[in-house]
């Protein structure tokens, strides 16, 4: 069963002088193993709707469901909750504990499982992450580096096996080795939990390489959903919302511009390289 | 000029940060210095203003060295240091008397201050948040207000130590067209410190730093033109260099050194359409 | 969400008041607490109540939110009037039912209370609801800036205060942030005894105490790469300067002090009122 969001408005102090409507009539379906990136201008919504998908936040009007838990009953919430992982950008938000084991382990401890379960999960979501158990086990997770910091904050979201994983910007102020490895890692857990992932992302690189699905925020309402290649076909709607399409899809609709007859789909370097190459062999055949 | 000397550093944990980096900074250039996390990019540039001293070696700054407590304020003065984290920078609860903070401390008199503190707003585009509580603006805008708090010092230098990490893309791009123009319109010496390649493009000069040494430096093609060598220290080139790698190796067309959008679509019309 | 929250209790108007030196308005509360504590007749203290309405009048503030600083005291005010009422034996006894009496004394005493508590709090009410916590704290350091003179750390006092009313809204934003990531992993904060709930806050708090640390390791990072070296040697962007408004106010607030000195002690208006009463009585 998928997390439904129907006609979910949100406004902030709502009844004052001063409300604000971050998101307006917000319908969507997030289904079983997909993988969704969630695009937008800062202020645009993004965090909001985020909050809505595990109930951090209750919308103004409208529901949110995850897996027929209807997210505005306070009964129901848990159980929805349990079923959605949530990652913020910035792990020092999350880490607390002594031990890295310990805090990974807070999350499960608090689904009530059983000690050995509880060992299991822990150990198995280290692996996940990459970090290495004899060595990060017990130490301290204020004294770990900047990467190595995210990927505790993420196993221990692992740990309790989300159905949904959601992501805030999980590369944000990464290295480029740093962010390959955590979309890679993001795929391993998708691998190995089947679970759907929702990814907050600046980076339209990031999100063409791994999303199935694209949603658009714009001023608080969905602009578009579609495929990448539906989505990164807009270049210049993209490009006038402040959003940076992936290089690719720019590139390609630079040379377009400039005459090349190259398909409308383009958004990976892979795909253009591939044009360009046909493009090549049409041209020498003709 | 900045010179830096044989320079090495240890933190107290024990673990070494640098060891015996040299380097020389020229009056008016405009350097980028690239890293992964931890290649000691960030201490180098604590040492530029004497926020950290060298375990071993020395840093001159315009003929003063850093480790000369006496001349400490002037150093500063002359080499204006932004930071990652635009919250933990900006002092004061209102935007104009947040960059009057540097001249305040350097005891400007009242009337030179207001003017000062009026260009360096209006020098990075902020002139109509004057008044605005700084807690209110996104994160680029208080970059642009950490940037204008040390234009209002008048420096020589100015580095940027990862400033632009924490921002959207969009807050990233005012960062860097705004560097740029201070280096053209006013001749700042610019450190710029990154970790996105694509902001070392059109520098002057580009250090690649690995495990605490200068691994590598010269233009940005020379140094793009390595792009196997800068990934395997967990670094990568911008886009277009790394489209343009491809199309190399697939032998579909010989982009020379393009390193923008611009600059690979020109070449590809030329080698493929024959324009 | 914290985004919006203001600090303090600023009223956001142009009024003559809002436009005092903040110097101006702290002497003109010094003087007014003393006013309060001077008087000593029940209908002198008509004269304190009527100055107080006049500035409020005159800072455009509506009187519904200066009063709103008597609310917190709702039980305090009723308590403070009982026990004085019962407990003061002095002035002749008004009414006796078994071992309780009310005397004269008393109710003069327990109204005296009531009304100083009530003059004092909207004071200093009007106060914060007038000045932004920037320009109290600049006067405040103006003010006391005589005192650096015995070694008393006046700069740095005021420089902590700027730095807290900066990061104020930041922590409250980061607090939220945090307890939204840890009610994500299932934390519970409601439910269970006190020790528990209060050992369920670790998570928040931990956090909350390391990010701070960090941020104050590199808010001195910064302040000393901006030159920053102590109270010595500084100049400020902002000069406090005296207006003709500030000669007015203080002009305004002397005469209205000489009337309470020179009332409450030439002229016995209280005893007066007293003695009538006591005739009244006499004849009923």
């Amino acid at each position: 069963m998928p997390i439904v969001v129907e006609h979910l408005t949100h406004v902030y102090q709502s009844g004052s002088i001063n409300a604000y409507t971050a998101l307006k009539d917000i319908n969507m379906t997030i289904e079983d193993g997909e993988f969704v990136g969630l695009i937008g201008h800062t202020g645009s919504g993004k965090s909001t709707l985020i909050q809505q998908l595990n109930g951090l936040m209750q919308p103004t009007s409208g529901r949110v469901t995850v897996d027929g838990f209807d997210m505005n009953d306070k009964k129901q919430r848990a159980g929805g909750r349990a079923l959605v992982g949530m990652v913020f950008q910035y792990p020092d938000y999350q880490l607390f504990d002594e031990t890295v084991y310990r805090d990974i382990s807070f999350g499960p401890k608090n689904l009530k499982l059983d000690e050995a379960e509880i060992d299991r999960r822990v150990r198995e979501a280290m692996d996940l992450v990459g970090l290495d158990f004899e060595e990060f086990a017990e130490k301290s997770p204020f004294e770990l580096s900047g990467g190595e910091k995210r990927r505790c904050a993420l196993a221990g979201i692992i740990a309790m096996y989300p159905k949904y994983l959601v992501l805030d910007e999980p590369m944000a102020g990464l290295d480029p080795s740093g962010r390959r490895a955590v979309l890679e890692m993001i795929d391993g857990f998708r691998k190995r939990l089947g679970c759907a992932v929702v990814m907050v992302s600046h980076s339209m690189d990031d999100i063409a390489k791994a999303a199935d699905k694209v949603i658009v925020l714009r001023g608080g309402e969905i602009f578009k959903c579609g495929t990448p290649a539906e989505i990164f076909s807009l270049s210049d709607e993209l490009n006038e919302m402040g959003l940076e399409p992936p290089f690719a899809a720019r590139m390609a609709s630079e040379l377009r511009r400039r005459g090349f007859a190259l398909p409308g789909s383009i958004y990976t370097n892979e795909a253009l390289v591939e044009a360009l190459e046909s493009f090549k062999r049409g041209d020498k055949n003709v | 000029m900045l010179s830096i000397n044989n320079v090495s550093f240890t933190y107290e944990s024990g673990s070494p940060a640098l060891s015996n980096v040299s380097l020389r900074i020229d009056d008016g250039e405009f350097v980028c210095i690239v890293g992964h996390n931890g290649s000691g990019k960030s201490t180098l540039a604590k040492m530029l203003n004497g926020l950290l001293l060298p375990t071993e070696g020395t840093v001159i700054v315009n003929g003063m060295d850093t480790a000369d407590e006496d001349r400490l304020l002037d150093i500063r003065r002359h080499v204006g240091i932004v930071f990652q984290n635009p919250d933990n920078q900006i002092v004061t609860t209102v935007v104009r008397e947040d960059v009057a903070f540097g001249p305040e401390n350097l005891g400007i008199p009242t009337e030179e201050m207001i003017v000062r503190v009026d260009e360096a707003l209006a020098a990075v585009g902020m002139e109509s948040y004057a008044e605005s509580a700084p807690h209110m603006l996104s994160g680029g805008q208080k970059q642009r207000i950490a940037i204008a708090g040390m234009l209002a010092m008048e420096p020589n230098v100015l580095v940027l130590d990862e400033a632009t990490a924490m921002l959207d893309p969009l807050g990233r791009r005012d960062i860097i067209r705004i560097v740029r123009e201070l280096h053209e319109k006013k001749g700042i010496t610019v450190i710029m410190i990154t970790q996105y390649m694509e902001e070392a493009i059109g520098v002057d000069r580009v250090i690649v730093m690995n495990g605490g040494q200068v691994w590598m430096e010269g233009t940005p093609a020379e140094i793009f033109a390595r792009g196997d060598e800068l990934r395997s220290i967990g670094l990568d080139v911008p886009a277009a260099v790394e489209l343009r790698e491809q199309l190399k190796e697939k032998g579909i067309a010989d982009a020379g050194d393009a390193m923008t959008l611009e600059e690979l679509s020109k070449e590809l019309c030329r080698s493929l359409l024959n324009t | 969400m914290f985004k919006d929250i203001t600090l303090g209790q600023y009223f956001p108007v142009d009024s003559p008041v809002h436009r005092l030196d903040p110097r101006t308005k702290l002497v003109l509360l010094i003087m007014y607490i003393i006013a309060v504590f001077i008087v000593k007749d029940i209908c002198v203290f008509g004269l304190v109540l009527a100055f107080m309405l006049f500035m409020t009048i005159m800072s455009r503030v509506p009187l519904s939110y200066v009063t709103k600083a008597i609310k917190p005291m709702k039980w305090l005010l009723p308590i403070m009037f009982l026990l004085n009422l019962f407990m003061i034996k002095t002035g002749t006894p008004l009414f006796t039912w078994k071992f309780i009496s009310i005397t004269s004394g008393g109710v003069r005493q327990a109204l005296f209370i009531v009304l100083r508590l009530i003059a004092l709090v909207t004071g200093a009410s009007l106060l914060t609801l007038t000045t932004t916590p920037v320009s109290l704290t600049e006067g405040l350091e103006r003010l006391l800036s005589p005192l650096k003179a015995i070694k008393f750390p006046v700069h740095e006092l005021a420089m902590m205060m700027t730095i807290a009313l900066r990061f104020i809204p930041t922590l409250l934003e980061e607090a939220d942030k945090i307890m939204k990531a840890q009610l994500a992993r299932g934390a519970d904060l409601e439910s269970g005894s006190i020790f528990r709930r209060a050992k369920a806050m670790l998570p928040i708090l931990i956090p909350l105490f390391v990010n701070s640390f960090r941020r104050a390791e590199e808010l001195a990072l910064a302040m000393e790469s901006r030159c920053y070296h102590g109270g010595e040697g500084r100049t400020r962007l902002k000069v406090l300067k005296f207006q003709l408004n500030d000669l007015w106010a203080l002009l305004i607030m002397s005469a209205f002090f000489a009337a309470v000195v020179l009332i409450q002690h030439f002229l016995p208006i209280d005893s007066m009122l007293t003695a009538a009463l006591k005739r009244i009585l006499k004849l009923g």
